[in-house]
C-alpha cells in the first residue's frame, strides 16, 4: 500500500486534534485510542480505495468519521493544539505518590542511619537513628501500600503496593528473626 | 434524541462490544463495522475506542499487535478469562431481565384487553 506524504500528514493532523480533545483522559488510554484510530483510518482507506488512496479518499474517510470534538472538551479551547505530553488525572497522581512513598521508605531510613553513624557520638546515637529509621520506613511503606491499593488499576500503583507489601513482610521477618536470635543468645 | 434512549444506549455499548468479542478476536475497524450494523444503537468509533481502552485497562480484554497489509500494526482485541465471565454474567442478566419485562408487558396487554 502506498501512502503519499500529504495523506500521512492529513492523518496526523486529525489524530493530533483528537488527542487535544482527550487531554483529560489517562495517558495510557489516550495513547491506545489514538493507535486504534490510526489503524481505523488506514483500514477505512484500504477498504475504500485499494492500493493507491488519494487525498480525496482520505477526506471522504475522515468526513464519515466522528469529528475530533466528539472525544471530549479541549482544555485550551484550541482545536489545532498538539497532543498533551502527559495526563494528570487523579488516579495517576495517586499511583505516582504511592511509588514515591515506597522509594522514600527505602532511601530515607538508609540516609538516617548513615547520618547517625557519621554525625552521632557513640553506639547510642546509631541505635537511636536505627530506631527512627525503622519507624519512618514502616510508616512510609504502609502509606505506599495504602496509596498503591487505592490506585491498583494503575501500573505504578500496583508496583508500589506489591513493593511496599514485600518490604513490610521482609521487615517483619527480619524483626522476628532478630528477636529469636536475642532470645537464643 | 430522547434522553432515555441515549442513557439506554450508553449502558448497552459495553455489553455489545463484549458480545462481539465473545465470537473471537477482532480489530478496531472490524468491531466498529460490526456494531454499526445495529442501527438502533447508533455506534461510532468515538464511542467504541474509549470503551475498548477502558475494558482493556480493567482487565476484561487483552490486545495483541499483528502486522497489517498497509499502515500501522493492527491491534487485535480478545476476551480475558475475566472478560468471558463478565459477558456470561451480562448475558444471563439480560435474558432474565428480558424474560421478566416480557412477562410484565404480556400481563399489561392481557389486563388491558379484559377491561
Amino acid at each position: 500500500m502506498n501512502y503519499s506524504r500529504k495523506i500521512e500528514e492529513g492523518i496526523s493532523r486529525y489524530l493530533e486534534k483528537v488527542a487535544s480533545y482527550l487531554r483529560e483522559a489517562p495517558s495510557d488510554e489516550r495513547d491506545e485510542i489514538i493507535r486504534d484510530l490510526q489503524s481505523h483510518i488506514y483500514d477505512a482507506l484500504a477498504s475504500r480505495s485499494g492500493a493507491e488512496p488519494t487525498l480525496a479518499d482520505l477526506e471522504a474517510v475522515l468526513s464519515e468519521m466522528d469529528p475530533p470534538e466528539s472525544y471530549g472538551p479541549p482544555v485550551s479551547g484550541d482545536t489545532d493544539a498538539h497532543p498533551a505530553p502527559t495526563a494528570t488525572g487523579p488516579t495517576r497522581s495517586l499511583g505516582s505518590w504511592a511509588m514515591a512513598a515506597m522509594i522514600a521508605g527505602i532511601i530515607l531510613p538508609i540516609l538516617l542511619v548513615a547520618a547517625g553513624a557519621i554525625f552521632g557520638r557513640g553506639m547510642n546515637a546509631v541505635q537511636i537513628a536505627v530506631g527512627f529509621a525503622v519507624t519512618l520506613g514502616i510508616i512510609l511503606e504502609l502509606l505506599a501500600l495504602i496509596l498503591g491499593l487505592m490506585s491498583w488499576c494503575e501500573k505504578t500503583g500496583k508496583v508500589a503496593a506489591i513493593g511496599a507489601g514485600v518490604l513490610i513482610l521482609m521487615a517483619m521477618l527480619f524483626g522476628f528473626a532478630l528477636l529469636w536470635w536475642y532470645e537464643l543468645s | 434524541m430522547r434522553q432515555w434512549i441515549t442513557q439506554l444506549r450508553k449502558g448497552l455499548l459495553e455489553f455489545c462490544i463484549l458480545n462481539v468479542l465473545s465470537n473471537g478476536e477482532s480489530y478496531g475497524y472490524q468491531i466498529v463495522q460490526r456494531l454499526e450494523t445495529v442501527e438502533e444503537l447508533a455506534i461510532t468509533e468515538s464511542t467504541v475506542y474509549p470503551i475498548l481502552a477502558r475494558l482493556r485497562k480493567d482487565g476484561y480484554l487483552k490486545v495483541r499487535s499483528s502486522p497489517s497489509p498497509g499502515g500501522p500494526p493492527r491491534r487485535y482485541f480478545s476476551l480475558t478469562a475475566l472478560g468471558r465471565r463478565r459477558v456470561r454474567e451480562m448475558n444471563e442478566y439480560w435474558d432474565d431481565l428480558n424474560h421478566s419485562i416480557d412477562a410484565i408487558r404480556q400481563n399489561e396487554t392481557s389486563s388491558g384487553d379484559n377491561s
